[in-house]
């Protein structure tokens, strides 16, 4: 640089060195309401957020209120119709063979002289006519069917005769059904002996049904209905998960960016659906850099800030209080030094899902709101200048991440169930962000990742 | 120019009084600061506005190793880089063919032109321009410590800030014969 260009750069900096115009009263105003609704809540940022996941949370609630009043709903409705034994199956191919009965009128019934009128039920060899199922029969819509679902099951109309009902079936659990997409509806019908009515969703067969040939029913039928007992008790399982993630941003500066956590889930199921929650600890690395302005340290010299004057024989003698006073140039320089961030964060999903169990495999799908709140951020790898200097300011070039984000999660379970009460689980998962993780002002769009949950199911009540 | 150390965590536990006298303190001179990065006013006023927001969202990060107002500095000299990166995707397209080098300029002419007028010339230059300029000449920051900061190479701070000088000191000039 010339000295002419330096002198210029000296006249032109003193220029501004005192410049200080007054900004406009509504530059205060608009940060005032800006940082308003920030202090220290992290939720507090977006104004949408909590009302959604309440929201969500009721939504979920009453989802969960309904299914069981329903169920309540259907369990009165039996035993208010249970005057006498009902036999009720629906061929709707898609749901395959529904079966329905009432098992404590049919053991009532057993005893009373109507048991004649019962038993050709299980006979091929006695008919009824038409007329008379239709006396004898209610169709009662299944709100809540118990499902067997073993391949071939019902195809032998023997074995669906003996199928695993009577004994097996509890006070609160009276209606089985029994799905085979093979078994013939027709041949049902004329197994059975009963009638066919034809109704929207496919041809209905109804009909009176007696325990008394059941006494032989097959061991893997039993099993596959204690089977769909236990998967369709409500009750409680617990999971722990490890969940590596890769999240891609479409923003300056990050593309993508990998992590990893842990999560404990807990998951209450009714019938085919359950509600998930739990808690799960997220790390993740950022890069970047640190900028350390400094002054470069010149020397030092012993101030004098006092002079006292001591009158002695020997005339006045001044002494000079001093301290030493270091001196650093004026100029800012930088040091810049590659940095490493690592942050924590405490995740809570909120989840809503519906799955099937088929003996050794089950699946599931879920869905719903999941928050993350930053726990905890290290800073490592600064380093200062060796040499004396003074600091003037240590900025932090790494992106400035937000306390609080949430994503819109959905999950694909798929397990192997290692007995009953222990399931290895792998997830797929896809969570797309409604709140970045960052502080981003030029992101085109919001950021989603995709993941792999794998970890081991504990179900309670089995 | 620091301010009390119970201003800053008035600040920290969201004191509105504690932060307007922070931004009475300092918005002037940053304001300052934020016209010379800026086009206009109104960018300026932008830029002011961003900046104390990210102060007294990150304030938290402030961990007392140099002077606060060092640290507001700083923060301020960021936000109009990101602002300026902002504008240049927006500005990507802009001509610079009509830029040229002339002969330097006295220095005793600078003397005469106000602060004022000084920042007009100053914020008609290019972005880039201006950026390097304001880092370099005003903050004293060093081409390599520039091209760290604006994700440019080093001759690039360099040539720009050569081209910065020549484009402000043609304004200088027509602003003298413009006067006479």
């Amino acid at each position: 640089m010339s000295g002419e260009n330096k002198y210029i750069d000296k006249v032109l900096k003193q220029k501004f060195e005192n410049f200080m115009p007054e900004p406009p009263e509504s530059v205060w105003l608009k940060i005032k309401q800006k940082i308003g609704g920030q202090p220290g809540n992290p939720l507090s940022g977006n104004h949408i957020i909590m009302p959604v996941i309440t929201g969500i949370a009721l939504l979920m609630a009453l989802i969960a209120i309904l299914i069981n009043i329903q169920s309540d709903r259907y369990l009165s409705f039996t035993r208010t119709h249970d005057s006498e034994p009902v036999f009720y199956a629906s061929a709707n191919i898609d749901d395959a063979v529904n079966i329905q009965y009432a098992y404590n009128t049919a053991s009532q019934n057993s005893s009373n002289a109507n048991q004649e009128k019962l038993n050709p039920y299980f006979n091929s060899s006695d008919k009824i006519t038409e007329q008379e199922s239709n006396k004898q029969t209610q169709n009662i819509k299944v709100r809540k069917p118990l499902v067997i679902n073993p391949p071939g099951l019902a195809a032998n109309i023997q074995e669906l005769v003996e199928a695993p009902v009577l004994q097996s079936v509890t006070e609160e659990n009276k209606v089985l059904v029994v799905t085979d997409p093979a078994s013939d509806i027709s041949q049902l019908a004329t197994g059975f002996q009963m009638d066919k009515q034809n109704t929207g969703s496919g041809i209905h067969l109804a009909g009176n049904f007696n325990n008394a040939s059941l006494a032989e029913r097959p061991s893997s039928l039993q099993e596959a209905y204690n089977d769909y007992l236990n998967d369709h008790k409500p009750g409680w399982s617990f999971g722990l998960f490890f969940n590596p993630e890769m999240i891609f941003y479409n923003a300056d500066g990050i593309s993508q960016n990998k992590s990893y956590g842990v999560d404990l889930n807990a998951y209450y199921k009714f019938s085919d659906y359950f509600i998930q929650t739990g808690l799960g600890i997220k790390i993740t690395n950022d890069w970047g850099n640190y900028h350390i302005d400094y002054n470069e340290y010149l020397g030092s010299y012993e101030h004098v800030y006092e002079v006292t004057f001591d009158s002695t024989n020997q005339g006045i003698i001044p002494t000079y209080h001093t301290y030493t006073l270091d001196v650093y140039d004026s100029i800012n320089h930088l040091k810049i030094t590659e940095a490493k961030a690592r942050y924590t964060y405490f995740e809570l999903p909120i989840l809503f899902g519906y799955g099937k169990r088929l003996h050794k495999f089950s699946y599931y799908i879920s869905g719903g709101p999941n928050i993350s709140f930053l726990l905890d951020k290290k800073l490592e790898g600064i380093t200062y200048p060796e040499e004396q200097v003074r600091i003037v300011n240590v900025d932090r070039k790494v992106p400035v991440r937000l306390n609080t984000n949430w994503q819109l999660l959905l999950r694909i379970g798929l397990g192997y169930n290692l007995n009953d009460n222990f399931s290895l689980m792998i997830e797929p998962t896809f969570k797309y962000y409604m709140k970045s993780e960052y502080d981003f002002s030029n992101q085109s769009s919001r950021p989603y990742s995709f993941g792999a949950r794998v970890g081991i199911i504990y179900h309670l009540n089995k | 120019m620091d301010p009390d150390p119970k201003l800053i965590q008035g600040c920290l536990n969201k004191d509105p009084k504690a932060q307007e006298a922070i931004y009475r303190l300092y918005a002037p001179i940053m304001y300052g600061v934020c016209l010379r990065y800026a086009r206009n006013h109104m960018e300026a006023e932008d830029i002011l506005q961003d900046g104390f927001i990210k102060v007294f969202m990150f304030l938290k990060d402030y961990r007392h190793e140099g002077s606060f107002g060092g640290w507001v500095h700083r923060t301020f000299i960021n936000t109009a880089i990101n602002y300026y990166r902002l504008k240049a995707k927006e500005q990507a397209d802009l001509s610079l063919d009509n830029l040229e080098f002339t002969a330097s300029v006295d220095e005793n002419i600078i003397d005469t032109i106000s602060t004022n007028e000084l920042l007009g010339l100053i914020q008609e230059l290019p972005e880039g321009y201006r950026m390097v300029f304001n880092l370099s000449i005003i903050e004293g920051y060093s081409h390599k410590e520039i091209a760290s900061m604006l994700d440019i190479k080093e001759s690039t701070s360099k040539s720009q800030l050569s081209r910065a000088r020549g484009v402000l000191q043609n304004k200088i000039l027509q602003l003298k014969s413009n006067r006479k």
